[in-house]
Parts: structure tokens; C-alpha cells; sequence
């Protein structure tokens, strides 16, 4: 994982950044899901989904995509642009799939029972 | 978009990978990240921001781009060493403890299903066969043929949904597209074999077959990958390692072997059948296959070939 040790600890964002760069993989593919994308897309769709509040290092997508073509989620091939640069599309596989799921399922699992140890009614403490 | 600020993208980029034995992988990675900052660069300036700052922008924003690479070349060297060592102990141990951790059971439910819709399949199936066989009316056999192919797509839809201890399971979508094309294919078959009792559906049974070949088609074609990562770790480091991989050029030498044995095989068989007859001439295929498999063991195997490899290594 790269980490910018000038946003860690004593941070002002509102949230676990290094909480969510856990899950940076099912994040990717959770936007894969709906249609094939390439790199910038990508961090376009999570920059914009979280209103530009988490801004993920790209440094840590190229290693999520790597990690993700080599365990066979995601097939990668390049795009055949005219002009600009060729860009590299990313397609979610059916393993994918299964894996996002279940990732969700045990997300789902392990929030609800944070939410309990921790004592939360309605996410205000 | 200026050059200006292309170059100052091109020029840190140019940089950060300079001195690295350029293989194909970082080749690609380069040509990625450029792609993506030239995409970056090209939205901040949209928004009114000068090339120059866009540039700086996106290069911020990339983060730590030595670390990505030296990931990736962490990982070739990872790829080739195995590749030369082949399997040891540790790694067929490794394949074993993989295959026990993610070995999966299949569901209870689902085996009681398939064998009752197996059974109910099969009595469809001896039905049809005996309404058809009296000749009687093609109703019956219609709907009994009906039933087979429901029970066939069921079967078929709800076995690709099933997790495996090699497999993930197939979304819900894609696994009834299959079952679909394949109680299509068999109720074809059926409509062809009650075409004997009516013409009307014959013509059905055809647009039927050509539904069930485009689906399968369809299917086939945009199949993506369900194989577990550890099945496929394995299936990486087994790669290659039989000789006929690694050594092309025996690979076409024990093809043309093959044809000559066979060829051989086949012509005195047919000049023994019409000299001895059959009660000899199958010997010739016989000998035919013996030799075959002598030539192909000594193909995979040649002697002393360990002693060569070791030599080699040291």
C-alpha cells in the first residue's frame, strides 16, 4: 500500500482514510460492476461518489488493478482511441463478481457488528 | 492542450522510469499512467487552470509512482524465478494446503435437487420414447418433451450457480442464459424426433435450434473468467513445465512420428484385413498404439535428461 506520510495521522479529513484504502479492491470493483472503465474514469467515478472528500493516490490504483488482473477478476485489454493516448480499459469478470460480493456480504457483517460494539443508534453516538 | 505542459508530463515520466530495464509490463504501465495524466491534465484545464499547474496537478496527485514500479518489478522476477525452478516439494505442498483451505462441499439442497429433477428428466424421457413409439397422439410426447427440457435448462442453470472448490459460481443472469440455450438445444432434438408426427413442428424445432446456437453463442463469447486465484496461481506455476513447451522443436518431431506410426499402422491393417482378415489385422493397430506410446514417453522423458539439467544448472 502507498502511503503519503504527510496525510497520516492527525488528519482533518472526517472519516478512516487508511480504513477505506482497505477496501480499495472491492471499491474498483464495485465500479466495474456496472460497465468497463479505464484508470482516470475510475478515480473520476470514486472522487466524484464521495463528493471529492476521499481522494484516493492513483499510485494505489495501478497496484489495485495489478493485483486485481492477476488474481483473474478483472480482464484488462487496451482501448483502440484515435487520438490521445490509447487508454486501458478495465472489464470485471465473473470472479469478479463473486468476490465483490462477497466482500460486500462480510462489509454489511462487520459494520453492523461495529455499529453494535460500538453503540451506535441512527450514526449519532 | 500546449506541449508545454505534454512535455512536463512526458519529461517527470521519462524520469521516474529512467534506468530501468524496460520490459513489456512497465512498458504498458508507462503508457497507462501517461494516458490517465494526460486525461487528468486535459479535465483541469476545463476547469481554467494553466497548463503548467495542471501538469503539477496531476504528477501530485499520482502519488508515489517508484513504488508502483518497483511492485511491478518485484513481480517478473517473482514470475521467472519460478518459472526456472520448477516445481519443488514446497510448492506442490503449497498447491495441496490451497486446494484443502478453499475446498468447498457441495450444498445438500442442491444435490437432492438435481437427482430428483435427474430422475423426473429421465422418466420424462422414457415416456416420450414409449408415446412415440405407438405412434399415438404427438401431445403427450410434446409435453413430456417439454418437461425434459424444462428439467435439462433447470439442471444446467443451477448447476453454473454453484460455488466449487475450483470455480466461483456464475451470476444468476448468465447461468439461466445457459440453461435456457441448453433446454432449447434438447427440446430441438425432441421437436425433430416428433417431426415424424406433424410438420408444424419441425418448423418450430429450426427457429428453436437457431435461438439456442445464437445464445450459445452469445454465451461463449463474452465468458469472462470464474476461476478461483489459487487455481489459477497453480495453473501459473505448473506452466511450461512439460517438455513439449519448453522444447518446441520436439514437439514437432514426435508430430510427424505420430503421423508415420499411424499411417504405417492404418496400411498394413487394411492390406492383413484383406489378406488374413480381421481375426489378425487388429494386431497392426495394436502395435501401432504400443509404439506410439514407447515414442511418446520417450519424447516427455528422454534419458538422461536429469543429469543434462543439472549440469546445465550448475
Amino acid at each position: 500500500m502507498v502511503q503519503n506520510p504527510s496525510e497520516s495521522p492527525p488528519q482533518s479529513e472526517p472519516f478512516a482514510a487508511d480504513l477505506l484504502r482497505g477496501h480499495t479492491d472491492t471499491i474498483v470493483l464495485g465500479v466495474l460492476r456496472g460497465a468497463e472503465s479505464y484508470g482516470f474514469e475510475i478515480y473520476k467515478t470514486i472522487r466524484d461518489a464521495t463528493g471529492g472528500l476521499y481522494e484516493i493516490k492513483e499510485a494505489t490504483l495501478y497496484a489495485t488493478y495489478r493485483r486485481l488482473v492477476k488474481d483473474g477478476l478483472v480482464e484488462a485489454s487496451w482501448g483502440d482511441e484515435t487520438q490521445g493516448g490509447r487508454r486501458k480499459y478495465y472489464r470485471i469478470t465473473d470472479a469478479g463478481r463473486a468476490v465483490y460480493a462477497k466482500n460486500v456480504q462480510s462489509w454489511t457483517a462487520t459494520q453492523r457488528i461495529i455499529n453494535t460494539l460500538l453503540n451506535v443508534k441512527g450514526g449519532t453516538p | 492542450m500546449s506541449s508545454a505542459e505534454h512535455s512536463n508530463i512526458h519529461r517527470y515520466l521519462d524520469d521516474a522510469f529512467a534506468g530501468l530495464p524496460m520490459n513489456a509490463e512497465l512498458q504498458d504501465l508507462k503508457e497507462e499512467i501517461r494516458s490517465n495524466m494526460q486525461s487528468r491534465v486535459a479535465e483541469l484545464e476545463g476547469q481554467g487552470v494553466a497548463p503548467a499547474a495542471a501538469a503539477a496537478t496531476a504528477i501530485d496527485e499520482l502519488g508515489d509512482v517508484r513504488a508502483i514500479i518497483g511492485d511491478s518489478g518485484a513481480g517478473t522476477n517473482e514470475g521467472s524465478n519460478a518459472g526456472s525452478n520448477g516445481r519443488t516439494a514446497g510448492t506442490v505442498a503449497e498447491h495441496l494446503a490451497a486446494h484443502a483451505a478453499n475446498k468447498v462441499r457441495p450444498r445438500p439442497g442442491f444435490v437432492t435437487g438435481t437427482v430428483l429433477l435427474s430422475v423426473i428428466a429421465l422418466a420424462a424421457l422414457l415416456l416420450f420414447v414409449l408415446v412415440l413409439g405407438d405412434h399415438g397422439s404427438p401431445a403427450p410426447a410434446v409435453l413430456f418433451g417439454f418437461a425434459l427440457a424444462m428439467c435439462t435448462g433447470a439442471i444446467t442453470a443451477w448447476s453454473l450457480q454453484q460455488e466449487t472448490s475450483q470455480n466461483y459460481p456464475l451470476p444468476r443472469r448468465r447461468a439461466l442464459g445457459y440453461g435456457a440455450a441448453a433446454a432449447a438445444a434438447v427440446g430441438l432434438c425432441l421437436c425433430a424426433l416428433v417431426a415424424v408426427a406433424g410438420t408444424g413442428l419441425l418448423v418450430a424445432g429450426i427457429f428453436v435450434v437457431l435461438g439456442a446456437t445464437v445464445g450459445f453463442i452469445r454465451l461463449g463469447l463474452s465468458q469472462t473468467n470464474r476461476r478461483k486465484p489459487w487455481v489459477r496461481a497453480m495453473a501459473r506455476d505448473y506452466q511450461a513445465q512439460d517438455r513439449f513447451t519448453q522444447d518446441p522443436v520436439a514437439a514437432a518431431r514426435f508430430g510427424i512420428y505420430t503421423a508415420a506410426i499411424w499411417i504405417l499402422a492404418i496400411a498394413v491393417f487394411i492390406w492383413l484385413t484383406f489378406t488374413l482378415g480381421w481375426g489378425i489385422s487388429w494386431l497392426a493397430l495394436l502395435t501401432g498404439l504400443a509404439l506410439f506410446l514407447v515414442v511418446l514417453a520417450r519424447m516427455l522423458f528422454p534419458a538422461g535428461e536429469a543429469e543434462r539439467r543439472q549440469a546445465k544448472r550448475e
